[in-house]
């Protein structure tokens, strides 16, 4: 019924549609997905504390002055800590780095933290069901340490950590860093060996980041953080060194360090904005296409009422064409925007589009839609002329 | 069969109202060949509209084999131009995309008749009409005489008890045009069917078993 002109714009605009359309949606469902993982991540860090030695002056809210504990200052803030409190140091040897063999070889470009095993569900993570709690001679280490030595969880011999093996007990993924405080102390690549537990650690070369405590349950956070003040107070009076003092912050106390950074918030703006401007274009498109193409085929409608065809048999035929060449836009748009959206992820740094069916089901959807109402309108007016009428109004053939 | 009792149409125009038809009466009978006569504006084509359920008209009645027209909705007008009419227009008003075949079998695509169907209807009809050798061919890979004869095969696939012509010969040469008036004349004898043409040239009209003469809208 459509010219092929307009057959080909159609189903190119609906594609451009769908692409746009992909696009604003994966934007706003990435924003809400951060939201909620900002969220839940403010939610967790409510739930924990971090006690830590820092120079006095050093504004609250941030872990980038502190000041490792040796191992005894470490035990004397463990003391302080109130039975029941569950905590875990996080541990590494500055001064003298481990030698770590597997296989008789020397691993290098390991960074070895060394923890307790309550880390792990301080940290979220869990043992695989088989394996029993981590103890003596258990280690834990990054997927990322497994990649950089070409081996897959299963298959990798026992390490050696300065001559005492060990038995890879777990494997985690460091995650993303969730603040600029964890940041600054690794990266999410890094190769990373979690020795267990920390007791074994060589006291004389070890120092400790900090100790990261978990709210007991049956505390209020007006009762934590009266409890972490005690601790601070407690610790502070008998190992008090003047300028260096030990502090206990709850994690919520780093929200400040949680907040989106201003260029994520515009990106956002800025694709949002793009992507609405481009569904809008695509639907003004599509309905002066469908206009237009409807409009000029006025004769052909003519035609086939003189040839005996009714306006439903008219409006049927018109549903079905149109039907297919939004299904063969919508598809074309599909596969455009899954390409796009692959290649948009890697060249924007600070943005993540989420693809998924959701998205492209309801911009396909909206779009089919944009579609069939921009065609129908004008398609109306045909439905209430007169056949003669509708025959005269175009050049002869 | 058919029957104009003082049928009045009037139009809007830019200039404002303008009466088309002026209290037309007229009656075609069964098996008739009927030419309307007239200067060009006067009405004839709005005429064969109206007779073929294309157009409505103001006021008067217009029957149908005693049935009264006013009482038909959009849809029963519909089957009755698929059931009862065939039009041939000086336009051709072929469509582009569609090969000789597929033009001609429109009409059975609207009687919901199978598709295996047509080839059965519609090729004796090409063969009549000498395009069956043509039948692939679309309608801009026709001369004009061939594409009038494709509209007169489309007009007649429907097998319609009235054909209505509308200056049939008005875009083709006198050679053409007489081939194509044989061809109606003979059809019309051939199938008994009754027959309503336009026309403004007085030899096409003498084809007709009768002719009427239109001005400004009235039959003088």
């Amino acid at each position: 019924m459509l010219k092929p002109i307009y057959r080909f714009f159609l189903i190119a605009g609906m594609a451009m549609g769908v692409i746009t359309g992909v696009f604003f949606l994966c934007s706003f469902q990435r924003q809400l997905a951060d939201q909620t993982a900002a969220e839940e991540a403010k939610r967790a860090m409510a739930q924990s504390a971090v006690l830590y030695r820092t120079p006095k002056e050093t504004p609250e809210n941030t872990l980038l002055a502190l000041n490792s504990m040796s191992l005894s200052e470490c035990e004397r803030a463990m003391e302080a800590i109130p039975k029941g409190w569950q905590y875990a140091p996080i541990a590494q040897r500055f001064r003298d780095t481990p030698v770590i063999k597997a296989e008789g070889l020397v691993l290098s470009d390991v960074e070895v933290l060394y923890s307790t095993p309550s880390f792990f569900p301080l940290r979220g993570m869990e043992f695989p069901e088989e394996e029993e709690e981590p103890a003596a001679g258990f280690c834990a280490v990054s997927q990322s340490f497994l990649e950089a030595h070409g081996w897959e969880q299963g298959t990798v011999p026992t390490l050696e950590i300065d001559g005492v093996p060990k038995k890879i007990t777990a494997v985690f993924t460091v995650a993303q860093a969730a603040s600029q405080t964890e940041f600054s102390l690794l990266s999410s690549d890094t190769s990373l060996l979690l020795v267990l537990p920390y007791e074994e650690a060589p006291a004389a070369s070890t120092e400790v980041f900090y100790i990261l405590l978990q709210k007991p349950e049956e505390l209020s956070q007006t009762e934590f953080r009266a409890e972490l003040s005690s601790i601070e107070e407690t610790l502070n009076q008998k190992y008090g060194e003047g300028e260096i003092l030990f502090r206990a912050q709850t994690g919520s106390d780093f929200e400040a360090a949680l907040s989106p950074k201003a260029t994520d918030a515009t990106t956002f703006l800025g694709i949002v904005f793009l992507a609405f401007l481009g569904e809008l274009l695509a639907g003004i498109n599509l309905m002066s296409l469908a206009s237009a193409g409807i409009l000029e085929n006025r004769r052909h409608f003519g035609i086939k009422l003189a040839a005996g065809a009714s306006y439903g048999d008219l409006f049927r035929e018109f549903l079905a064409e149109l039907l297919a060449l939004c299904a063969k836009g919508t598809l074309l748009g599909m596969a455009a925007s899954a390409i796009l959206v692959y290649y948009a992820n890697r060249a924007v740094d600070d943005f993540l589009f989420l693809f998924n069916g959701y998205t492209v089901a309801a911009s396909a959807c909206v779009m089919v839609l944009v579609c069939l109402i921009s065609s129908y309108l004008p398609f109306r007016q045909i439905l209430k002329e007169e056949p003669a009428a509708l025959l005269q109004k175009e050049p002869n053939t | 069969m058919l029957s104009l009792n003082h049928i009045e149409k009037s139009y809007r125009g830019t200039g404002g109202k303008v009466e088309a038809l002026k209290g037309v009466d007229l009656e075609v009978s069964k098996g008739e060949f009927l030419a309307i006569m007239g200067k060009s504006g006067c009405g004839k084509s709005t005429v064969l509209n109206i007779l073929g359920c294309m157009d409505g008209y103001d006021s008067g009645t217009y029957l149908i084999e005693e049935k009264d027209t006013k009482t038909l909705d959009r849809k029963g007008k519909a089957l009755l131009r698929r059931q009862k009419f065939g039009f041939v227009f000086q336009a051709f008003h072929l469509l582009p995309e569609l090969t000789v075949f597929q033009n001609a079998a429109l009409p059975l695509a609207y009687k919901k008749l199978p598709k295996s169907k047509w080839r059965a209807v519609v090729l004796p009809l090409l063969e009549r009409l000498d395009l069956a050798h043509l039948e692939n061919r679309r309608p801009c890979e026709l001369s004009g005489g061939e594409q009038q004869r494709t509209a007169i095969a489309r007009s007649l696939a429907n097998d319609p008890e009235v054909l209505l012509a509308d200056e049939p010969t008005g875009n083709l040469d006198s050679e053409n045009s007489e081939r194509v008036m044989e061809l109606l004349a003979g059809l019309r004898l051939a199938g008994r069917k009754t027959l309503v043409l336009v026309t403004h040239d007085v030899k096409i009209a003498s084809y007709a078993d009768r002719v009427v003469e239109m001005r400004d809208g009235r039959i003088v």
